[in-house]
């Protein structure tokens, strides 16, 4: 349904994406993975024909973003970031102006507000201002505008960017709904919410694609940093001697500070042995308290940081 | 197909639920009205003072057209002048700044339907507000049969003269997305347009010769005069139409400036 060849753009000397490259199959939920500034909305832009790249192809239901970018618009919904609207218009107007300009008239026009406005229930503010919204409500009008012309893509900037909990658990839970029937590519820089919603991520890092997985892969990929948060009841020194007895473990730090009763450690392990089973029996065995333990998880930097360093290695190999 | 009509209708709208438009005409209205009472006034005193001197002449020379409905006009057009470029310098401005731009140029629509939609809207705000002053010329029928040719001509000169500072407005709003900067070189534009012939003056030379044809109140004069020469609309189209185009070319330079 999406298909971009090496797309590359440069602003004067700056590169905003280089080379990127990537499909989305019909139905698929994709998500742009990434930092500020790492190319996402660049690259939904081009896919939205709202700017040419420099150079690489970009197809979007089967037609070239440059050449034929009016076909490209008809198929295509698109919230920027932010989702910036008319303010001094009321809800019910401004989708009733989009439905126009997506060419939609008279009954049809009507039936298809109405559908849109229930699907992301607006309904109850179709008469309020634009302007005088929660966000919460705007980012939802945004998301009813790109959908008035029945888009077989839809390009969705940052959509839960600023909104309370409930909020974005609503967003992604409308989103998610549409897996199967519409294309969708939805950029984050949160890493669970990819999981919840996406297929397929795509993670974009100074502008380059440094990997495409599965958020089932991408969570193990957090996992593999070879760390556990302990913390227990018992003396420092006498537990640090316990755990390090341990076959596996390599080193046990003092992580953050003591309280009463809750001693605070940083175990570092072997890849080969998952030992946590052994340090609770350790821990059990020496009649100390086990408060909490878990497995040290990767923050997105830190991810990035892996992929960025891992793809300098193979470069370096080739 | 063409889209021009919800963006016009969009634009419309907008002008009319913001202060603007309102602002814009009650100052006309209020400005040209004033004026036009000083104007009436004026005649009044002196038609009597020539029956009264039983001058022979017996007020001849003085007419609606030329006393009345001429200096009226001219006024008109220095509003113009000063209040349409508050008019459109939000049009493209205000969507910049807010960022609605992107949906827009993302929606199906070509560059023209944007622009002319803009332009159409502003356009009939200033339509709107002339027809409301032929509201003087019509008090005027009460005592005097109205000189209709030289009204229509004098008011399709209004029209035109507008349409053409209102294309300036619509071009430099495309250019900055601050109002207050698109509203003074409008209104900086504007200026240099209308005060090039003064500039130019008798000259006969080349540069002064394209300085008087360059000049807007030159061919704005024609008009208030009753007027209707076919080198003075092509004028005013050709230059209207020019704007209009430079503003389609500035939107399409998004597209190639990579």
């Amino acid at each position: 349904m999406i298909e971009v060849k090496a797309l590359t753009k440069r602003y004067n000397d700056v590169v905003a994406i280089d080379g990127v490259t990537f499909r989305v199959e019909k139905g698929e939920i994709l998500g742009f993975l990434g930092p500020n500034g790492a190319g996402k909305t660049t690259t939904m832009r081009i896919l939205s024909c709202f700017m040419p790249a420099t150079s690489g192809e970009a197809t979007v239901a089967g037609f070239d973003c440059f050449e034929e970018p009016m076909e490209v618009k008809k198929r295509l919904g698109y919230l920027p970031e932010s989702s910036p609207l008319y303010k001094d218009m009321r809800v019910g107007e401004y989708l009733d102006f989009v439905a126009a300009v997506k060419g939609l008239r008279g009954a049809d026009k009507r039936s298809k507000i109405a559908e849109v406005m229930l699907e992301t229930s607006i309904t109850d503010v179709e008469k309020r201002l634009i302007g005088r919204l929660s966000k919460g409500y705007r980012q939802r009008v945004g998301i009813a505008q790109a959908l008035l012309n029945d888009p077989e893509v839809l390009i969705l900037d940052e959509p839960t960017a600023g909104l309370d909990p409930k909020q974005i658990v609503e967003i992604r839970q409308l989103i998610k709904n549409m897996s199967g029937k519409r294309t969708v590519i939805l950029s984050t820089h949160i890493l669970p919410e990819v999981s919840i919603v996406c297929d397929r991520v795509l993670i974009i890092h100074k502008g380059r694609v440094v990997a495409e997985d599965t958020p089932q892969n991408l969570s193990q990929r957090r996992q593999k940093k070879n760390a556990v948060r302990l913390t227990v009841d018992a003396p420092l020194e006498e537990a640090r001697a316990a755990l390090l007895a341990i076959d596996g473990v390599k080193e046990v730090t003092l992580d953050g500070y003591a309280k009463a009763g809750e001693m605070p450690l940083l175990v570092e392990t072997d890849h080969a042995r998952d030992v946590r089973r052994d340090m609770a029996a350790a821990i059990i065995h020496n009649g100390w308290g086990l408060v909490e333990m878990r497995q040290v998880m990767m923050s997105l930097e830190e991810i990035f940081v892996d992929l960025v360093t891992e793809e300098d290695k193979t470069n370096v190999q080739h | 197909m063409s889209n021009i009509r919800p963006v016009y209708t969009r634009e419309l709208r907008s002008y009319l639920l913001t202060p603007i438009a309102y602002l814009v005409g009650l100052i006309f209205l209020l400005v040209s009205g004033v004026f036009f009472l000083m104007i009436v006034l004026e005649y009044s005193r002196y038609s009597f003072e020539i029956i009264r001197a039983g001058s022979r002449l017996h007020g001849e020379g003085l007419t609606v057209a030329e006393n009345i409905l001429r200096p009226t006009l001219s006024i008109m057009s220095f509003l113009a002048l000063f209040m349409l470029p508050m008019l459109t310098m939000k049009s493209f401005s205000e969507e910049k700044k807010s960022g609605t731009i992107e949906m827009l140029f993302t929606y199906p629509l070509t560059d023209v339907d944007i622009v002319m939609g803009k332009f159409l809207a502003s356009a009939t705000v200033y339509l709107v507000i002339l027809g409301l002053t032929l509201f003087y010329q019509a008090q005027m029928a009460l005592f005097k049969p109205p000189p209709l040719r030289e009204i229509f001509a004098g008011y399709l000169g209004l029209a035109m003269l507008g349409g053409f500072f209102l294309s300036v407005g619509v071009f430099v709003s495309s250019l900055t997305e601050n109002q207050i900067v698109a509203g003074a070189w409008t209104f900086g534009t504007n200026i240099l347009f209308w005060l090039c012939g003064w500039v130019a003056g008798d000259a006969q030379s080349i540069p002064g010769r394209v300085l008087r044809y360059l000049s807007v109140f030159e061919h704005f004069e024609n008009f208030t005069a009753g007027v209707v020469d076919s080198r003075d609309v092509v004028y005013f189209a050709s230059l209207t139409a020019l704007f209009l185009f430079l503003t389609l070319r500035t939107l399409e330079s998004r597209r190639w400036r990579s």
